[in-house]
C-alpha cells in the first residue's frame, strides 16, 4: 500500500506488543513475542502464517524451534519440547519460557487444536485479538495524527492541543469531528504536499446524494488495497475470487467522473483493470430494456464473472429477467450490494436469480469500501483501514443494538485523510460482540439522515426499519419508496410486480399500521414508475417536507 | 444567479465562453411573452398575435442595427452553430469542393463543411493568429467559401476579420465569420468587417439559449438553398405543390421560431448597449491584464497560447496544470467544489486545436464584464493553493 506506513515491529515494540502471543491479522497469522526462549538470545517478534508455516521477521534457528514447537504440537510434554531443542539445536532451552509459551498456545487453541472447530479456536482467541487489534488501531492512528499534524495544513489547525498519540481508542472521542463541509472548503490543505510525486492519483468526486458535490483523491493503490482488505473479512471472498472477474452494474452516473458510463460504451471501455466489466445501464431501472438486459447477459457470458458488485434497485431489473427467462448464466460466488441501503426484496430477488448468497458492503467516496457484510449478517470493519464510530447527537457513542449517526477515519488513507469523519449516514450498533470475528463490527446501514421519516408520535424510522416491514411482504413489489405526506399521513408507492393483488395491498397496510401505529392514516398505490434522484440512487423511505428536527436527533 | 452559494461563499462565473449569465432584464422580456402575451407570429390577426408579431420584428431591426447590417440580412437561427449549417447546407457543396478555414476554429466551424466537403486549415502563427498567408496558399479552384473565426473560444485571441474578407474577396469567395464569442466583447460591424456571412450565438451575449443570428449580404443568402421549409418560408404553393419561396429573411425561418428566446436577445442586445463597448472595452481590458499578470506569476501552469500582450484577447484562458497531477476535469471540479469557481475543462470543442498545443484537453477560465477584477485574484488564489500540492508552485 503505498500510501501506508509500514508498522515496524522492531522499532518500539515495548510500546506495541508485550504478550507472549499478540495478535492475529486474520484467524491464521499471529505475531507474537518470545522472550528469552534461549537465555543467549534476546526477546524477538515473530509473524507466522499457521496455514502454511511460513515464519517471518526472526532467525531461521528460532524459526526451527517454532516449526519444532509445531511438529510436536499433538504430543508435546514441556520436558520432551526442551529435550528436543536442546539436541537439535544443540544449546540450553529456557524450559519455563516454553512453558509459558506452550500454555499460551494452548489458550489460544494454536497447539492441540485439531479436534476443535474453526468457532471454537476463534472463541479462545477473540479477547487476544480484540486487544491487539485494539492496539494496533491506537498505533495506527497515532502514526496518522503525527502525520496529520505535520503535514496537513488543515489539521496542523484542527489538531492543535491535541495529542499526537493514542494509546486507547477511547481517546479518539476527544479528537475533533471533520465535516463535509470542512472537506470541501479545504481539500486544497488536505492534500499531501508533493502531490505529484505519488503515483497513480485517482481523483473521485461524490454523487451529490446527500449534499453538494465533493471531491477528494486517492494515491498509490490504495484503493485496489482497502477494497481488498474489504472483501477480505467475508469467508466468501478467498485467494481464487479476489482477483477473478467480475461484473458491476450500478447507475449511469455513480461516482461522478469515475464511474460515468453514459449507457452505449463499448464493452472494450467499460472493462476495467483487465477483470472488472462495467455493464451499460439505464436512466431508471424501472424500466430497463429488454435488449439491454439481453446484452448484459452476453456480455456476462463472455466474461464470467464470478461476483457481481452492484446497485440492488438496478440489478433487481436484471434478477426479474434472469428468473423470467433462465438463461444460462456463468456460476456466481456472490452478488454484492452497495451505493445504497439494498431491500430485503432486492436481496432475495438476486439471490434467487443468481444462485448464490448475497452481502452488503459499506462505503463511502471520500474512503472507498468501508465495512463488510459477514455469513453472521453483521457489517465489519477492517482493523487497519478504518475506525468506524456510531454516535448520538451528543456524539457519545449509542448503547449496543441502538442507531446512531456513523462516524468514519481512515487509517491508511495520507491523501485527505479524515479523521472522525461525520457522514450523512445512520447505524445500528451490534446488540452483542461478535462470536467469529475480532474485528470491529456493527449490526447494520440504516440508511441516510435525510430519508427519515417520523411516526405520528414522533418516532424516528430509518429507511432499513421501514424495509424490515415492507419486505415481510413477500411477492408483488418490484421497487417501492414510502413517503410521508405530513404528520400522520404516508403514502407507499410501488412498482408492481405480476404477483401484485389486492390481497398484496392488504398486507401491506397492515404491515405499515404495525410499523406506524394506528393513528397513521396509510395509502398504497401501485404506481409505473418510481424515478430515483438526480444522483440515480433511489429512496426507501422520504419526508415530502423534511423536518430539521427529526435529522437533528442525530 | 449570482446570489447562490457554493462551496460556502458567493459562485465566482467564469464559463462564459460557454454560456453567458442571464440578466433580469432578459428574464423578465421572456417571463413576459411566456405569461402575459403569448401568441404564434405572423400567422394570425388578433390582438396577441399582433403584438408578439411586432415585438419580433423589433428585435430583429435592433439586431440589424447590432451589427450594422439590414433587417432583411438578419436570420434567427438558434446559435452560431445552426448558422453555420444553414450555410453550409445551402450552399450545395460537392465532395470535390473544400472551404478553407483555421486552425482555431470552434468543431462547429470545421464540421458542416468536412461533413460535405474538403475542409483545410490555415496553421497558427507564432503570435497564436491564424496565417492568412497559408490560408491564400490553401485557396485553389475548387474552394467554395473561407470561414474564420473572430475570437478564439480556446486561446481568446481576436482575428481581425477585415484581412480576411480582403482575402476572401481576392480570390472571390465569401467569407464566414464565426462570431459566436465576440457579441459582448466588441462591437460588431459587418459592414466595416466586409464579411459576407456572420454568426452569432445569443445566449453567449446575456440572452437566453435558443436564440441567435445568421447574417448574409443579400447577394448570398439569395443563392443559398433553405434547407427547412414549412409554415412561414413560401409565400405561395400550387395546386401542383411547386412553391415560391417568401423574401428574406423568411424564407429561413420554418415552422414556429423560439420566440420567447428571440424576444429575449432583444433585451440582451439593450442590455449591454445599455452598458456600452466602451465601457465593456475598458473592464475588460483591465481584467484581461489582470489574467495576464495573475497567470505569469503561477508557477506549474502550462498556458495553451502564451502570454503576448501585443495581441488583442478577449479574457479567456486555456491552461493545464504542468506536472499532470491535476487533470483539467478535477482541477475544475476541486475549483468548483472547493472555491465556487465555475470554469469548464475539457477540448472545448476545439479537438485539432488542442492537438495542435499536445493537451489532451485543458482547463478555460473565461470571463464577461459582469466578473471583477476581485474575483480574478480570487482565482489566483485558489490556483496557488492547489497547485502548491503539487509541489511546483
Amino acid at each position: 500500500m503505498h500510501e501506508s506506513r509500514p508498522i515496524d515491529i522492531n522499532s518500539e515494540p515495548e510500546d506495541m506488543l508485550s504478550q507472549s502471543v499478540l495478535f492475529s491479522l486474520r484467524s491464521n497469522v499471529l505475531l507474537y513475542e518470545l522472550p528469552g526462549l534461549r537465555s543467549e538470545v534476546p526477546g524477538q517478534f515473530l509473524l507466522t502464517d499457521l496455514v502454511t508455516g511460513q515464519h517471518f521477521g526472526l532467525s531461521n534457528e528460532q524459526a526451527a524451534i517454532i516449526r519444532t514447537l509445531q511438529i510436536l504440537q499433538e504430543t508435546v510434554s514441556f520436558g520432551d519440547v526442551s529435550e528436543a531443542c536442546r539436541q537439535k539445536f544443540g544449546v540450553p532451552v529456557d524450559c519455563s519460557a516454553i512453558q509459558a509459551l506452550l500454555k499460551d498456545l494452548d489458550d489460544l487453541a494454536l497447539i492441540k487444536s485439531k479436534s476443535l472447530s474453526r468457532e471454537q479456536i476463534v472463541a479462545r482467541q477473540l479477547k487476544y485479538r480484540r486487544a491487539i487489534l485494539e492496539r494496533l488501531q491506537c498505533d495506527h492512528l497515532s502514526s496518522l495524527l503525527q502525520w496529520m499534524k505535520t503535514s496537513l495544513e488543515f489539521y496542523k489547525h484542527k489538531l492543535a492541543g491535541h495529542p499526537a498519540r493514542i494509546t486507547r481508542l477511547e481517546e479518539l472521542l476527544d479528537l475533533p469531528i471533520t465535516t463535509r463541509e470542512d472537506v470541501r472548503q479545504n481539500l486544497h490543505k488536505l492534500l499531501p504536499a508533493g502531490l505529484n510525486r505519488y503515483s497513480n492519483i485517482n481523483w473521485r468526486s461524490t454523487s451529490g446524494t446527500t449534499s453538494e458535490r465533493m471531491q477528494t483523491v486517492h494515491v498509490g493503490d490504495y484503493l485496489q488495497e482497502v477494497t481488498q482488505r474489504v472483501l477480505h473479512l467475508n469467508p466468501c471472498f478467498d485467494v481464487e475470487i479476489l482477483g477473478s472477474p467480475m461484473c458491476v452494474l450500478t447507475t449511469p452516473v455513480c461516482s461522478g467522473l469515475e464511474c460515468h458510463m453514459d449507457m452505449n460504451v463499448p464493452y472494450e471501455r467499460r472493462l476495467r483493470y483487465g477483470r472488472a466489466l462495467f455493464l451499460n445501464s439505464v436512466m431508471n431501472p424501472v424500466h430497463f430494456p429488454e435488449e439491454k438486459l439481453e446484452q448484459i447477459i452476453e456480455e456476462m457470458r463472455k466474461h464470467q464473472p464470478r461476483y457481481l458488485y452492484c446497485n440492488a434497485s438496478y440489478a433487481a431489473a436484471l434478477a426479474t429477467y434472469i428468473l423470467q427467462k433462465q438463461p444460462k448464466l456463468p456460476r456466481f460466488k456472490t452478488v454484492l450490494t452497495s451505493y445504497e441501503v439494498t431491500s430485503k426484496i432486492h436481496k432475495r430477488l438476486l439471490m434467487q436469480a443468481f444462485s448464490c448468497p448475497s452481502f452488503e458492503i459499506y462505503g463511502l467516496t471520500e474512503v472507498s469500501q468501508a465495512a463488510m457484510e459477514c455469513e453472521d449478517g453483521k457489517m465489519y470493519v477492517p482493523h487497519d483501514t478504518h475506525i468506524i464510530e456510531i454516535l448520538d447527537r451528543d456524539r457519545r457513542p449509542v448503547r449496543p443494538g441502538e442507531v446512531g449517526r456513523l462516524y468514519i477515519t481512515s487509517l491508511r488513507k495520507y491523501s485527505v485523510p479524515l479523521l472522525r469523519y461525520r457522514t450523512t449516514d445512520l447505524a445500528r450498533a451490534a446488540s452483542e460482540p461478535s462470536t467469529i470475528r475480532a474485528e470491529f463490527c456493527f449490526q447494520r446501514i440504516e440508511g441516510r439522515i435525510g430519508d427519515l421519516i417520523a411516526k405520528p408520535d414522533g418516532q424516528f424510522l430509518t429507511p432499513r426499519m421501514v424495509d424490515d416491514a415492507v419486505s415481510r411482504c413477500e411477492s408483488g413489489i418490484g421497487w417501492y419508496s414510502l413517503v410521508q405526506k405530513n404528520e400522520h399521513s404516508y403514502r407507499l408507492y410501488i412498482v408492481p410486480t405480476p404477483e401484485y393483488s389486492n390481497r398484496t395491498e392488504g398486507q401491506l397496510s397492515a404491515l405499515l399500521a404495525e410499523l406506524l401505529g394506528p393513528e397513521a392514516m396509510i395509502s398504497v398505490e401501485p404506481v409505473k414508475e418510481i424515478r430515483p434522484g438526480s444522483s440515480g440512487k433511489f429512496r426507501l423511505c422520504y419526508q415530502e417536507e423534511p423536518q430539521d428536527s427529526l435529522q437533528n436527533q442525530f | 444567479m449570482l446570489t447562490r452559494r457554493a462551496a460556502g461563499g458567493p459562485i465566482v462565473y467564469f464559463d462564459n465562453a460557454a454560456t453567458s449569465l442571464k440578466p433580469r432584464k432578459v428574464i423578465d422580456a421572456v417571463t413576459r411573452y411566456m405569461v402575459y402575451s403569448t401568441a404564434n407570429i405572423h400567422r394570425g390577426n388578433h390582438t396577441l398575435a399582433q403584438e408578439v408579431s411586432i415585438a419580433y420584428e423589433h428585435v430583429r431591426e435592433k439586431a440589424a442595427r447590432f451589427i450594422n447590417c439590414s433587417s432583411h440580412e438578419v436570420i434567427f437561427v438558434r446559435g452560431a452553430t445552426e448558422g453555420i449549417n444553414i450555410v453550409a447546407a445551402g450552399m450545395n457543396l460537392q465532395n470535390h469542393e473544400n472551404v478553407v478555414g483555421t486552425l482555431l476554429e470552434h468543431h462547429s466551424n470545421i464540421l458542416p463543411w468536412k461533413s460535405r466537403c474538403g475542409y483545410r486549415a490555415a496553421p497558427l502563427l507564432p503570435s497564436g493568429l491564424p496565417d492568412p498567408d497559408a490560408a491564400s496558399s490553401l485557396i485553389d479552384e475548387n474552394t467554395r467559401l473561407l470561414a474564420v473565426t473572430s475570437c478564439s473560444n480556446v486561446t481568446g485571441v481576436h482575428v481581425s476579420v477585415r484581412p480576411w474578407a480582403e482575402l476572401a474577396h481576392r480570390h472571390s469567395l465569401p467569407l464566414l465569420v464565426d462570431a459566436a464569442q465576440s457579441g459582448a466583447h466588441h462591437k460588431i460591424d459587418v459592414g466595416e468587417m466586409d464579411c459576407d456571412f456572420l454568426v452569432l450565438s445569443g445566449h453567449k451575449m446575456c440572452g437566453p439559449t435558443g436564440a441567435g443570428i445568421l447574417y448574409g449580404k443579400e447577394k448570398y443568402l439569395m443563392k443559398l438553398t433553405p434547407v427547412f421549409l414549412g409554415g412561414g418560408t413560401v409565400s405561395l404553393v400550387r395546386p401542383d405543390y411547386t412553391y415560391e419561396l417568401r423574401e428574406l429573411p423568411w424564407r429561413f425561418e420554418a415552422g414556429t421560431p423560439d420566440i420567447a428566446a428571440v424576444l429575449g436577445f432583444g433585451a440582451a442586445i439593450d442590455y449591454v448597449e445599455e452598458i456600452g463597448f466602451d465601457a465593456i472595452k475598458e473592464h475588460m481590458s483591465e481584467m484581461r491584464s489582470a489574467l495576464d499578470d495573475l497567470f505569469s506569476s503561477i508557477t506549474g501552469i502550462r498556458l495553451l497560447q502564451p502570454i503576448d500582450t501585443r495581441i488583442p484577447r478577449a479574457c479567456t484562458v486555456s491552461f493545464t496544470e504542468a506536472s499532470g497531477t491535476f487533470p483539467p476535469d478535477y482541477l475544475s471540479r476541486i475549483l468548483s467544489d472547493t472555491f465556487g469557481i465555475m470554469a469548464r475543462s475539457g477540448h472545448h470543442c476545439a479537438h485539432p486545436l488542442h492537438d495542435s498545443f499536445g493537451a489532451k484537453g485543458s482547463l478555460r477560465v473565461s470571463l464577461l464584464f459582469y466578473n471583477t477584477l476581485e474575483e480574478v485574484s480570487y482565482l489566483g488564489d485558489a490556483l496557488k493553493k492547489v497547485l502548491k500540492m503539487t509541489g511546483t508552485a
